[in-house]
């Protein structure tokens, strides 16, 4: 079901007044579950399409029994390692094709998230944070919650239990109106902004790969400009998703996690991923980063180790975040190209505190040049590495990166860095002196006023999804 | 262990990790507020204060630590 369908529409619709209807927590649960159930339906065309998925549901909540009851590291190791293999064979990566293949399509979307949720819950059961009893219906409402199905935010579950169909929750015309703004601002990122950019991105690329020859400065000026353009639609694909799905939360009493926080004003590219696909950020943060950095640390305990040992943690765990994003070669080149920029960015700013010292180090880093500077090559790798997601096929990417060469990869990082870092400083400095003339503040404040804005944003989408002629897709259900 | 206790022994931990002799904690102090104190950092700081105290932290206690004095507020509990 995409989220752009009339289909959802009605099923969204359906939901809400359904779960509204009634304040019994019982009752409201059952309307999530039988709304989850519904949603994944959707996608199928015949029932043993879904089989694979509730046998991975299937393991996932034995594991967490298991390990209510049996807490030793080895039962975690065996419960991680068997979830891992049944997601691995299910995901079909290229690197195990010979561990084989069902024999029959199935549903794969949602697989990634649904990991995410079990592997936390069965950490969490282990270390005692998680202590209540998860029955077979709470875990399915929490791992298939149809908002966060497709492509999360990745909750926690000790979160959406707060939440889950509980009787306090009231749904006045301030929520209400709060919610349609929300979904509304998400459909014209994802239908008018992300769709456009989408749209320039997909005339250009064909003219990159294709074979024939181009001149040297147009090859890097559609390089730079594809790039560009990929990154506008993913962002605004992936945070206008997230305005729908949070939006539509609201409406049934959920209060799902931010993904995002104005990524591109980052001034490092350690700033870039606490502000970018938070809840994934937390979550590799929380089970992966830190334990592994623990690990090492406990290995080696000279506090002169520290930034190495920080080095080493950063490449593993953006590797696995990397291949958890594509199932070529081509994504563990994006993971460690992102390992790679976590890692300068901590060396750099090891290396010159012990230069400058904490307090000169902080100065440097304040002082106007170096803030757009940093932003500047901050975005531009960023938006550079982003390469790997839309050439996903190695030899595609290799052939491109042959073509481009270091002039060519050089040139438009710079190009990118220095419209980013100009767009900035232009930014900081003027938006502060704009004012908004008082009566047009109390009319665009006013309940008229409030409710033909989203009018006229929802007229806007109409018409923009008329001459686009398409229903955009969301971006990251691939991944 | 009262709070008391906790906050000298803590500040003892904080000073010897972030290498300042100067370093006083308040409930309110971020990694905001301390040289130094980052992702990386953090994670000395909690095997030290592990050490110290004799306890444990799990992942979700180490990544959700907001201030001193939330930290304070688990050491506490951890030791009582």
């Amino acid at each position: 079901m995409s989220l752009t369908s009339p289909l959802f529409f009605a099923f969204l619709a359906a939901v809400v007044v359904a779960y509204n209807i009634s304040a019994s927590v019982p009752y409201r649960r059952t309307v999530l579950g039988l709304a989850n159930a519904f949603f994944i339906g959707s996608y199928l065309t015949d029932i043993i399409q879904a089989l694979p998925l509730l046998g991975f549901l299937l393991l996932g909540y034995v594991c967490v029994r298991v390990l209510e009851v049996w807490k030793a590291a080895v039962a975690l190791g065996l419960g991680v390692l068997s979830v891992l293999v049944c997601y691995v064979f299910l995901k079909r990566f290229s690197f195990f094709e010979d561990l084989g293949h069902l024999p029959f399509p199935y549903l794969m979307i949602g697989l990634s998230y649904i990991l995410f949720r079990i592997l936390h819950m069965m950490v969490d059961v282990r270390s005692g944070d998680l202590s209540e009893r998860i029955g077979p219906l709470a875990f399915f409402r929490y791992t298939c919650n149809f908002l966060c199905f497709v492509s999360g935010p990745i909750q926690r579950y000790q979160d959406f239990r707060a939440t889950d169909g509980v009787a306090a929750f009231d749904l006045d015309s301030a929520k209400v109106y709060d919610a349609f703004a929300r979904i509304i601002t998400g459909y014209v990122k994802f239908v008018i902004v992300a769709a456009t950019a989408e749209y320039g991105f997909s005339f250009l690329k064909p003219q990159l790969l294709q074979a024939a020859d181009l001149p040297v400065l147009k090859l890097y000026g559609l390089y730079a400009a594809a790039a560009s353009l990929y990154t506008v639609y993913l962002y605004y694909n992936f945070s206008g998703y997230m305005d729908i799905v949070i939006g539509s939360g609201i409406l049934l009493g959920q209060e799902l996690p931010e993904n995002f926080d104005r990524p591109f004003s980052a001034r490092t590219f350690l700033e870039f991923w606490q502000r970018w696909h938070m809840t994934l950020s937390q979550w590799f943060k929380f089970y992966l980063f830190n334990p592994l950095v623990m690990l090492l640390m406990s290995w080696f305990p000279a506090p002169a180790l520290t930034a190495y040992l920080g080095v080493l943690a950063f490449f593993v765990t953006f590797l696995v975040m990397g291949v958890w994003h594509g199932t070529t070669a081509v994504f563990v080149i994006y993971g460690l190209l992102m390992g790679a920029g976590a890692s300068v960015n901590k060396l750099w700013q090891v290396a010159w505190t012990g230069r400058l010292g904490k307090k000169r180090y902080r100065a440097l880093t304040d002082r106007t040049a170096y803030i757009y500077f940093s932003r500047g090559i901050t975005i531009a790798y960023f938006v550079l590495a982003l390469t790997c997601l839309w050439v996903p096929e190695l030899s595609d990417f290799d052939r491109l990166i042959g073509r481009l060469g270091l002039t060519g990869i050089l040139g438009p990082f710079l190009a990118i860095g220095g419209a980013f870092a100009l767009f900035w400083f232009v930014t900081d400095r003027i938006v502060p002196h704009l004012t908004t003339p008082t009566f047009l503040l109390s009319i665009r404040d006013s309940l008229i006023g409030r409710n033909l804005s989203l009018a006229s944003k929802m007229m806007a989408i109409v018409v923009i999804t008329t001459l686009l002629h398409k229903s955009p897709d969301f971006v990251y259900k691939a991944f | 262990m009262d709070q008391a206790q906790i906050y000298s022994k803590l500040s003892t931990v904080f000073r010897e990790v972030f290498d300042e002799d100067d370093l006083g904690l308040e409930p309110e102090t971020t990694a905001d507020d301390v040289d130094g104190w980052d992702s990386l950092s953090h994670i000395r700081l909690v095997l030290a204060v592990s050490k110290a105290f004799g306890i444990k932290f799990s992942a979700s206690e180490i990544g959700n630590l907001k201030n001193v004095g939330e930290f304070v507020e688990l050491i506490g509990k951890k030791t009582t």
